[in-house]
C-alpha cells in the first residue's frame, strides 16, 4: 500500500493542483508542497517498512503490475522524494500557469517514482517513458529562450535510446518467458548477450548521459525552468545509472562483463571532458550542466567495475549528485530570477553583496569538487579504487578528471562570488527565504551524507550484495 | 434485474453477426429520407445515432462469448464471419465512424453533409463485411464498395482541389482494382472456381509455384495500394490532406482498420501456402519501406492533414510487420487487430479534433504553424488531439503503445529483430512531426492575435462538437492505463481468437 501511494499520491497532488489552479493562482502551490512532503513522508515509512523487514526488500502486486523497493531503489526513493520537496519550493514563486506547473512537476515525481517501484519490465518501461510527457512541457511551456528547440530535442534523443531498450526488453522477455525484473532463471545465452546488453542499456546509457550521448543535456538542462532542471539532474539521470544495475546487467551479466571496459573508459572520458566543458561555459547554468556529465561519469565507473563496492559507490555517487546538483541548480535559478542572467562574465563579488547566497554557492561547489567530509567525496573516491581494481592504471585519467573538477568550480566561485564587485547587482537582493530553506535542507542532506556514507551503504548493502552473487562473482 | 440477466437476456440478440450492419445500413437510409425533407442536422444526427448502437452491439457481442460449447467466430451468410475478434474490430470500425458523423461534418458544404454521413454509414457496414470476409470475392466486392464511397468523401470538399484529388485518387484506385481482378481471377481459375478461403487454401496448397505467385503478386500489390503501402502510397496525403477532416477521420480510421482486418485475415491464409512463400519477404519489405519513407516523408510537411498522411503510410508499415509474421498464430493476428483498433482510435481523435478547429477557427489554414497557440483558447481538443498524437507516436499510458508493443513483441519472437528496430526508430522519429503538432499548440505563441479570430470564429462558425474528439481521447486513454491496473489479459480480450 505504500508503494502505491508513492505512484497514486502525487497523481492525485497533480490531479488537485490543476484544478484549484483554474480559479485561484495562488493555491496550487500549497497543494503540491503537501502532496510532496507527505509523499516524502510516505517514502520515508517506507524505508522504516524496509528497515523492518528480513529480507531487505518490500514488493507490492495488483493485478496488472508488481512494485519492488529494495536498497537499489530505496535510496532513490528517498532522493525523489525529497527533490520534489525542493522543486516545489524553488518554484514557490511561480506566477505562470502555477496550477499545471504543479501538476506537471507531481506527475513527473509520480512517474520516476514508477520507474524506480516497477518489479516488472513492462511497468519499467511505461514509467520511463511517461516521465518524458511533464517534462517534456515543463521545458517547452516555462523554459528560457530557446525552450522550443530544446524541448523537442530532449524528448526525440531520449526516446530515440528508449525504444532500442524496448527493443532489447522485448527480447528479454521472449527469452526468459516472463516480464517480472529479477535474474532470468534461464541464462540467455553467450553470443545473445554480448549485443543484448548494448541493445538494453543504449536507452540508460543515453539518459546517464554517457560522453558521446550526452548532447541532448546541456540544452535541456539550460532551457529547463530550475524546478525542472532540478528534477531532471537530480533525478531522472539518475534512472539511468538504476537501469543499468536494475535491468540490463542482471539480464545480460557476461554481455555486461564483456562491455565494462568501454564503459569504463566512457566513464572516465565523461569525467574528463564534463569537467573541461564546464570549465569552458561562459553561462553559469550550463557550467553546472556539463558538471553533471562528469559526475554521471563517476557513476558510470563505478557500475562498470562490476564489484559490490563499485555498485555502492555508483549508488552512493547518484545520491550524492543528486543532492549537489539540486542545490547548485537552486541557487543558479534563484540567482537567475533576481538578475535575469546567466553569464558568468557579469558577476563578481556576489559574495559582499549577497553573502547568504554566496555562502551557499561556496558550499555547493565544495561539495561539487568532492571535497571530504560532504557527500561527493566517498561516492567518487570509492568509484576510483574500484576502477583501479578492476581497470589498473588507466584510472590516472579519471583522477586527472577530478582534479579538473576543482578547478571549474574554483574558478567559477572566483568568477562569481569572489573578484571585483559588478556594481550593475549594487541593489541585488538576497536569495529568498523560501529558497534558503531548501537549500538547508540540501546542504544538510549533503553534509550527512558526506560525514556517514555508511547509512546510503547500509541500506544498498543487501541488494548488491544479491546483484553480485547472481552474477557469479564476488568481491 | 442483475448486469449477468440483462446480458443473459441481450446474449440471442448479440449472437445475430448482421445485426450491426444491419442498424448502420438502416440508419444510412433514414438519414437520407431525413435529408429530403430539409432536416439535414437531423439526417447527420440519426446516421450517428445508428453508428452508436451498431458499435454498442459490436462491443456486446466481442466481450459476451455466445455460447460456451461453440467458438465465438460464427459464419454468418456463409461468408462473412463475425463474432470475437471480428466483433471487436467492428466496434472500432463503427465507433470512429461514429466520431466522424458525431462532428457534424459542419466542414462539408450545407446540403451536402446528409449525404455524406449516409455515405459513412453504408461504409461503415461494408467495413464490417470487409474485415469478417472469409471469400475472397465477397473481399473484392467489400473493397469496392468501400473506395467508391471514399473517392465521394474526398471530393465532398466540394472545391477544386479535392475534385483534382478525387479524380486522382479515383484513376489510381481504378489500376489497383484492375490489378486485384486479375489477381482473384487467376487464384480463383486455378483452384478451378473455389474462392471461399479455405477451398482456395486446400486447392492452391498442391500448385507448383508460378502461376499461383503472380496471382498473389497482383492482390498483394493491390492491397497495399488500398492500404497506401509504400510504393503505392501516392494518393493518401493528397487524400487525407484535402478531404474535410470530419469525413477524413472515417477514412483514416474505419476504411483503414476494416481493410487491415480483412486484408491480414487474407495473407494469413496465402502465406501458409509453400507457393506464396516469396510473398512473406516482399511484405517485410514493404513493411520497412513504408515506415522509413512514411516516417522520413511526414517529417518534412507543414500541412497537418498532409503530415498525418505520410504519417499513415508509416503507420501501415507497422501493420505489415505484424503481417509479415511466418508462421503466422492467433496471438500475432490479434496483435495486427490490436494495433489497427489503437490507429484507428488515434486518428479517428485526431481528424476529429481537427474538425473541430477547422470549423471553430476559420481563418487556420491546415498548417501546423497555424495551431500556434491554440492550446490556451481550446485547451480541451488540444488536450485531445495531443492524445491522439502520443497514442499514435506510441507513448506509454495511451492505447497506441499497446497496439505497437504487442506487434513489435511479436515480429521479435519471430527472429525479425532488423524490422523490430527498423520500425521502433520509426516510432521514434514520429514524434519529430507529431511532436511538432503539440509543441505549436502549447508553446508557440499565436502570430495573429487569438481574439480577432474569436470574433470572427463566433459569428462564421456553427455550433462547433467538441465532444467526439473528447470521446476518441478518453477511449484512447482508459484502454492505454487498464492494462496497468486490471492486467494484460483486458487487452487481449476484445481482439483474441477465442
Amino acid at each position: 500500500m505504500t508503494l502505491l501511494g508513492l505512484i497514486l499520491l502525487p497523481l492525485v497532488g497533480a490531479a488537485v493542483a490543476w484544478i484549484v489552479g483554474r480559479s485561484r493562482p495562488t493555491a496550487p502551490r500549497f497543494v503540491a508542497i503537501v502532496t510532496s512532503v507527505a509523499v516524502f513522508g510516505l517514502a520515508i515509512a517506507a524505508l522504516v517498512q524496509v528497515l523492518q523487514s528480513g529480507d531487505h526488500a518490500l514488493s507490492a502486486t495488483t493485478k496488472g503490475m508488481l512494485l519492488v523497493l529494495d536498497g537499489l531503489s530505496l535510496p532513490l526513493v528517498l532522493l525523489t522524494g525529497l527533490l520534489g520537496v525542493v522543486a516545489v519550493t524553488a518554484s514557490w514563486a511561480m506566477t505562470d500557469r502555477p496550477g499545471v506547473h504543479h501538476a506537471l512537476l507531481l506527475a513527473l515525481e509520480a512517474a520516476v517514482m514508477t520507474v524506480f517501484l516497477a518489479g516488472d519490465l513492462i511497468l519499467f518501461y511505461v514509467g520511463w517513458e511517461a516521465v518524458l510527457i511533464p517534462m517534456f512541457f515543463l521545458i517547452g511551456g516555462w523554459g528560457h529562450e530557446n525552450r522550443r528547440h530544446a524541448a523537442l530535442k530532449f524528448f526525440l534523443y531520449t526516446f530515440v535510446g528508449s525504444v532500442l531498450m524496448l527493443a532489447g526488453l522485448i527480447v528479454v522477455m521472449m527469452t526468459v518467458k516472463s516480464t517480472v525484473i529479477g535474474a532470468p532463471t534461464t541464462a540467455i545465452d553467450l553470443a545473445t548477450q554480448s549485443w543484448l546488453f548494448w541493445l538494453v542499456a543504449i536507452g540508460m546509457l543515453v539518459k546517464i548521459p554517457v560522453f558521446p550521448l550526452h548532447t541532448w543535456l546541456p540544452d535541456a538542462h539550460v532551457e529547463a525552468p530550475t524546478a525542472g532542471s532540478i528534477m531532471l539532474a537530480g533525478v531522472l539521470l539518475k534512472m539511468g545509472g538504476y537501469g543499468l544495475m536494475r535491468v540490463a546487467i542482471p539480464y545480460a551479466p557476461a554481455g555486461f562483463a564483456a562491455a565494462s571496459p568501454v564503459l569504463g573508459a566512457f566513464g572516465s572520458a565523461g569525467i574528463i571532458y564534463g569537467a573541461l566543458m564546464a570549465f569552458a561555459q561562459v553561462d553559469l547554468k550550463r557550467l553546472v550542466a556539463y558538471s553533471s556529465v562528469a559526475h554521471m561519469g563517476f557513476v558510470v565507473l563505478g557500475i562498470a567495475t562490476g564489484t559490490a563496492l563499485g555498485y555502492a559507490a555508483a549508488m552512493l555517487a547518484m545520491v550524492s549528485h543528486g543532492l549537489v546538483s539540486a542545490l547548485l541548480f537552486l541557487l543558479v535559478g534563484s540567482l537567475y530570477e533576481r538578475t535575469h542572467t546567466r553569464e558568468i562574465a557579469r558577476f563578481g563579488g556576489l559574495g559582499a553583496r549577497t553573502p547568504r547566497w554566496g555562502g551557499l554557492f561556496v558550499f555547493a561547489a565544495l561539495a561539487s569538487l568532492g571535497l571530504p567530509g560532504l557527500s561527493g567525496f566517498p561516492g567518487e573516491l570509492l568509484a576510483m579504487i574500484q576502477g583501479f581494481g578492476a581497470f589498473g592504471w588507466w584510472m590516472v585519467f579519471a583522477a586527472i578528471g577530478a582534479l579538473l573538477g576543482a578547478v571549474y568550480n574554483l574558478s567559477a566561485v572566483r568568477r562569481v562570488v569572489h573578484g571585483e564587485r559588478a556594481p550593475e547587482w549594487d541593489a541585488l537582493a538576497d536569495i529568498t527565504r523560501s529558497d534558503t530553506i531548501a537549500a538547508i535542507v540540501l546542504c544538510v542532506g549533503i553534509v550527512v551524507i558526506g560525514v556517514v556514507p555508511g547509512l546510503v551503504l547500509r541500506l544498498t548493502d543487501p541488494a548488491v550484495t544479491l546483484l553480485v552473487r547472481a552474477l557469479g562473482g564476488g568481491s | 434485474m442483475s448486469f449477468a440477466q440483462i446480458m443473459e437476456f441481450l446474449r440471442p440478440m448479440l449472437s445475430i453477426g448482421w445485426l450491426p450492419a444491419a442498424v448502420a445500413c438502416s440508419a444510412a437510409v433514414a438519414g437520407l429520407v431525413a435529408d429530403m425533407f430539409d432536416a439535414e442536422k437531423t439526417g447527420v444526427a440519426i446516421v450517428a445515432g445508428g453508428l452508436a448502437i451498431a458499435a454498442l452491439v459490436s462491443f456486446g457481442a466481442a466481450i459476451i462469448p455466445v455460447s460456451a460449447s461453440t467458438t465465438l467466430i460464427t459464419t454468418t451468410f456463409g461468408l462473412v464471419m463475425t463474432g470475437g475478434a471480428f466483433a471487436g474490430l467492428a466496434c472500432i470500425v463503427y465507433l470512429t465512424a461514429f466520431l466522424s458523423c458525431g462532428t457534424g461534418l459542419f466542414s462539408l458544404r450545407a446540403g451536402s453533409r446528409a449525404s455524406a454521413a449516409a455515405l459513412i454509414g453504408a461504409g461503415a457496414a461494408a467495413g464490417q463485411v470487409l474485415l469478417g470476409a472469409s471469400d475472397i470475392l465477397v473481399l473484392f466486392i467489400a473493397l469496392e464498395l468501400l473506395a467508391l464511397i471514399a473517392y465521394a468523401l474526398v471530393a465532398s470538399g466540394g472545391n477544386d482541389r479535392s475534385d483534382e484529388a478525387a479524380a486522382r485518387y479515383f484513376v489510381q484506385g481504378s489500376v489497383a482494382t484492375g490489378l486485384a481482378v486479375l489477381g482473384v481471377a487467376v487464384l480463383v481459375g486455378l483452384s478451378a472456381g473455389a474462392s471461399g478461403y479455405v477451398e482456395l487454401g486446400t486447392s492452391l496448397a498442391s500448385m507448383v509455384p508460378g502461376a499461383a505467385l503472380l496471382g498473389g503478386m497482383l492482390l498483394v500489390s493491390a492491397l497495399a495500394f488500398k492500404l497506401g503501402a509504400f510504393p503505392f502510397h501516392s494518393w493518401v496525403p493528397d487524400a487525407y490532406e484535402t478531404a474535410p477532416a470530419g469525413t477524413a477521420a472515417f477514412l483514416a480510421a474505419s476504411v483503414k482498420a476494416a481493410a487491415i482486418g480483412g486484408f491480414t485475415l487474407l495473407l494469413v491464409r496465402l502465406m501458409t501456402i509453400p507457393a506464396f512463400l516469396p510473398l512473406v519477404m516482399a511484405v517485410r519489405i514493404i513493411a520497412a519501406a513504408s515506415i522509413v519513407f512514411g516516417n522520413l516523408a511526414a517529417l518534412k510537411q507543414t500541412s497537418v492533414g498532409r503530415m498525418l498522411g505520410y504519417s499513415a503510410i508509416a503507420q501501415v508499415g507497422y501493420v505489415l510487420v505484424g503481417a509479415g509474421v511466418s508462421p503466422i498464430s492467433t496471438e500475432s493476428v490479434a496483435a495486427v487487430f490490436l494495433f489497427a483498433a489503437t490507429y484507428a482510435m488515434g486518428a479517428a481523435t485526431a481528424f476529429v479534433a481537427l474538425e473541430f478547429f477547422a470549423t471553430g477557427e476559420p481563418t487556420w489554414d491546415g498548417s501546423i504553424g497555424g495551431l500556434a497557440g491554440i492550446a490556451s483558447k481550446h485547451p480541451a481538443v488540444s488536450g485531445a488531439l495531443t492524445v491522439a498524437l502520443l497514442s499514435m507516436t506510441g507513448i506509454p499510458l495511451t492505447a497506441g503503445f499497446w497496439g505497437k508493443f504487442f506487434v513489435f513483441y511479436g515480429a521479435a519472437q519471430n527472429g525479425l529483430l532488423w524490422l523490430v528496430i527498423t520500425g521502433l526508430v520509426g516510432s521514434a522519429i514520429s514524434f519529430a512531426y507529431y511532436g511538432r503538432v503539440i509543441r505549436s499548440m502549447y508553446i508557440d505563441v499565436s502570430a495573429t492575435g487569438n481574439e480577432v479570430a474569436a470574433e470572427q470564429g463566433s459569428d462564421v462558425a456553427p455550433r462547433v462538437r467538441a465532444w467526439p474528439s473528447l470521446i476518441g481521447a478518453a477511449v484512447v486513454l482508459f484502454a492505454g492505463i487498464a492494462p496497468l491496473i486490471w492486467g494484460l489479459s483486458l487487452v487481449y480480450a476484445l481482439f483474441a481468437f477465442r
